[in-house]
């Protein structure tokens, strides 16, 4: 295949995968002549690319194909559509997730096509621009090196937590390794956009670039990971990372002061946030594929809380979120759907406490209060592209 | 320096007469210029007043004009001195020109001495002059180099303080870090850009790949090495004897007549050291020089008898997108000048554009032969003109001769202006 450079190439056809119902499939490679292959996503019947079960099916021909051909020497994955790398999983598929058994499923999919990913001898490298969240961001977590274009659009998040969510891809175990714990709860438990900047910053992609000849660029990092498997970077922790991370008991305060901070930010209605730590605690105590399966586990248990079903319903009006009073963060037709079933239901008062303490109660919980509501316009804010961290 | 590259000024030839009959045309003289050197070299005790003074003065003597006659003083100067903020004026006094002559000083980066040498066209047009002397000059060896903001806030608090109290009041929070100084980059304090990785971005975006940026400077350089031995650039160039030893200087000293493709190649990327293309060899470097031109109204050149290398036709200039079109001014402002003069881009004879990057170059000429670009910003039916590489830059550029900031527009005035002549053509 061609070398030089190319910024917007024809979509090589029929390379991958056949199965879809429009001509132009939704992932291709592209080999090059120096023996690196690029992964294109484009997905032709939709304006984002997104991990569907149609993608996750194939991916293992698709990664067979990849570690089969011993021309193939590096895999760079890279996103044809502008404003987009992989916009996370497919949600609106959520909607076919009725039982937890195939909930459960549909995670394991997923870590086993990460892990095939992670665990490949070839190397690895995301090449990011547009949005990476959720699933698109554990995808690229799984990689081996990851770098990000400083534009306009490019953005990278765990956002699962205000869906009603655990970031099911891996991203709980991958990314404390990568950013540390401070940081990696940070993200996960606000589900806050990172800008490249500053997810160079914190260690989350291992370089930022400028916007044009992605393709060129990441070849070259390849390349360079070809001749050089040290050339990866790994985190250097610094003396306080260490103490948190890997001494137990400092460990397990951190993961409670998280604990109760989340409590004291949503009342402990939402069974999410808490979930996400204890697999971030169990992922760090056991190092391998621990947190994994008890992410496996807790999937299960979560999905059998009555209260998912609701949390996945609030997936699809996740824009009246933010506009709930006090920053519950609960949709308007769940409250009224609890009213209606238990007329004095904790919905109701819980508003009550809140307006309550917000008039005369002790000042600790008053600053709580107010400051999960800043957070949530903050994070607002950000969500809808301004950018306080360029 | 920050900015944008912008270049075209269009002459007619002495015998060809201008289509537009209306505005009164404008006489290039002649030019003169200093050696060209590399920053930090000969010229590294002098100041950009006396590189100016030293092109003014040996223009007045080449042309034989009478320096009194002089009426106004233009030059650009992007690296300023603040102790002479107005260096044209500075000039002209050194210079010996009355101390009656007007004269200001042009900050408009890399084609500062364009915009004086056509401001001082305009005056001419108007009839508010006759004869103008038009330049720049800069001097990348001395740059200011500043104290710290916090640092000079001091400073300045400091100038009303009444004892030692005050001043302990002053300075007592003075930290390390205060006292580091503060150097001007070349680079976009819009974008923060320098302008090597605006270059290397415009590079991956227009594909414009290393080869043909190191096939490119190793053209210019040989051309230039090769301009000098056969004593072309004699023409234009005032020796100069500068301290301390006073040993005249009379060649440019950038030129690498030896530079070959293979040779450039080896040169590691200079600013995106990762995945750039833009290496020392294929961009200008930083230079010291002046050069000046002289311009006249016919009435001038009736009256003492002066002979003009060219007219003064039409230009141009065009502001970018200092994100995305850095550098590619020149590109920009060619249709608009040559529509201004009603001409066609294969109408010209000469061919002088400035060389600030190997890639700018080829990014240039690519845009000026591609029909989508014409297309796309000129509403133009078909390219604006594919660029002949026997007419351009057949003496070097600024990748071989230098690139003093201010200076180089008024070099490009004088090369052309001695190239329309030497090679006979009409317009360039």
């Amino acid at each position: 295949m061609a070398t030089k450079a190319k910024r917007t190439p024809a979509p090589k056809r029929g390379t991958a995968k056949k199965k879809t119902k429009t001509a132009r499939p939704p992932v291709t490679i592209e080999r090059r002549a120096d023996g690196v292959a690029l992964v294109w996503f484009d997905d032709p019947d939709d304006k984002v690319n997104k991990l569907s079960t149609r993608i996750l099916d194939d991916f293992n021909k698709l990664m067979d194909e990849l570690e089969a051909d011993n021309e193939i020497r590096a895999v760079v994955w890279i996103s044809r559509k502008p404003d987009c790398f992989i916009a996370g999983a497919d949600i609106e598929e959520f909607k076919l997730i009725t039982s937890a058994e195939m909930g459960e499923k549909f995670a394991l999919d997923g870590h086993r096509a990460f892990d095939r990913i992670e665990r490949s001898a070839k190397p690895q490298v995301a090449a990011i621009r547009g949005v990476a969240l959720g699933g698109g961001l554990e995808f690229a977590l799984a990689c081996h090196y990851r770098m990000a274009v400083r534009d306009e659009k490019t953005v990278l998040g765990l956002p699962e937590v205000k869906l009603g969510l655990l970031p099911g891809g891996g991203g709980t175990q991958r990314l404390p390794r990568l950013v540390g714990l401070q940081h990696a709860l940070d993200m996960m438990l606000t589900g806050k956009n990172v800008y490249p900047d500053k997810a160079r910053k914190i260690g989350l992609v291992d370089e930022v670039v400028g916007p044009w000849a992605l393709d060129e660029i990441a070849a070259a990092a390849a390349r360079r990971l070809i001749a050089d498997r040290t050339a990866l970077t790994t985190r250097k922790k610094n003396l306080a990372a260490r103490v948190m991370e890997d001494v137990g008991p400092a460990r397990d305060f951190v993961l409670k002061q998280a604990a109760d901070m989340v409590r004291d930010k949503t009342r402990g209605k939402y069974p999410q946030p808490f979930k996400i730590i204890e697999c971030v605690r169990v992922g760090l105590e056991k190092r391998n594929g621990g947190g994994l399966r008890v992410r496996g586990a807790l999937v299960r248990r979560v999905g059998g809380w009555p209260g998912v079903a609701a949390a996945r319903q609030s997936l699809f009006r996740d824009d009246r979120e933010e506009k709930t009073p006090r920053g519950e963060g609960r949709g308007p037709r769940e409250k009224r759907r609890r009213a209606r079933r238990r007329p004095h239901g904790r919905g109701h008062q819980s508003r009550h406490r809140a307006r309550r303490e917000n008039v005369g109660g002790p000042q600790g919980r008053r600053a709580g209060a107010a400051g999960a509501r800043a957070k949530s316009t903050s994070s607002k804010r950000s969500t809808s592209g301004s950018s306080e961290n360029r | 320096m920050t900015g944008v590259a912008g270049r075209r000024v269009g002459f007619s030839g002495d015998q060809m007469a201008a289509k537009k009959p209306a505005a009164p045309r404008v006489a290039v003289i002649d030019g003169a210029r200093t050696p060209f050197l590399r920053g930090g070299t000969d010229f590294n005790d002098l100041m950009a007043y006396e590189l100016g003074r030293i092109a003014v003065a040996g223009l007045m003597h080449k042309t034989g004009v009478d320096p009194a006659l002089i009426e106004s003083v233009y030059f650009g100067c992007v690296m300023a001195d603040p102790s002479t903020s107005n260096v044209a004026r500075e000039i002209t006094l050194a210079a010996g020109l009355p101390k009656s002559v007007a004269a200001y000083t042009i900050s408009e980066a890399c084609i500062s001495a364009n915009q004086a040498v056509t401001n001082a066209a305009d005056q001419i047009r108007l009839g508010h002059a006759d004869l103008v002397v038009a330049g720049g000059t800069d001097i990348t060896s001395d740059v200011p180099i500043r104290f710290s903001k916090r640092m000079r806030q001091k400073f300045i608090r400091a100038n009303r303080a009444k004892g030692w109290k005050d001043y302990y009041a002053i300075f007592k929070d003075v930290r390390p870090a205060d006292l580091a100084p503060d150097a001007p980059g070349i680079e976009d304090f819009f974008t923060r850009m320098s302008m090597g990785e605006s270059c290397d971005r415009m590079c991956k975006r227009l594909g414009v790949t290393r080869e043909e940026q190191d096939e490119y400077a190793a053209r210019s350089h040989q051309l230039a090495a090769k301009a000098t031995a056969d004593g072309v650039l004699a023409d234009e160039i005032v020796p100069v004897a500068p301290p301390p030893k006073f040993k005249a200087v009379t060649t440019d000293n950038g030129i690498r007549g030896d530079s070959t493709k293979e040779k450039l190649a080896k040169l590691p990327p200079a600013f995106d050291r990762k995945y750039g293309t833009v290496t020392a060899g294929n961009a200008s470097f930083l230079t010291d020089g002046a050069a000046a031109v002289l311009l006249a109204s016919e009435k001038a050149v009736r009256e003492l008898g002066l002979k003009p290398k060219a007219y003064i036709r039409s230009y141009a200039f065009r502001g970018t997108d200092p994100q995305e079109e850095m550098l590619l001014g020149q590109t920009y402002a060619t249709p608009i000048a040559l529509a201004r003069a009603g001409l066609k881009f294969q109408d010209m004879g000469v061919l002088e554009i400035h060389e600030a990057f190997a890639g700018q170059m080829i990014a240039t000429i690519k845009l000026l032969g591609s029909k989508e670009f014409a297309k796309e910003h000129f509403g133009m039916s078909d390219k604006i003109g594919d660029v002949d590489y026997d007419k351009l830059n057949l003496h070097g550029g600024s990748l071989s001769l230098g690139h003093p900031f201010g200076a180089t527009g008024a070099r490009l005035v004088t090369t052309c202006a001695n190239r329309l002549q030497r090679e006979d053509k009409n317009t360039a």
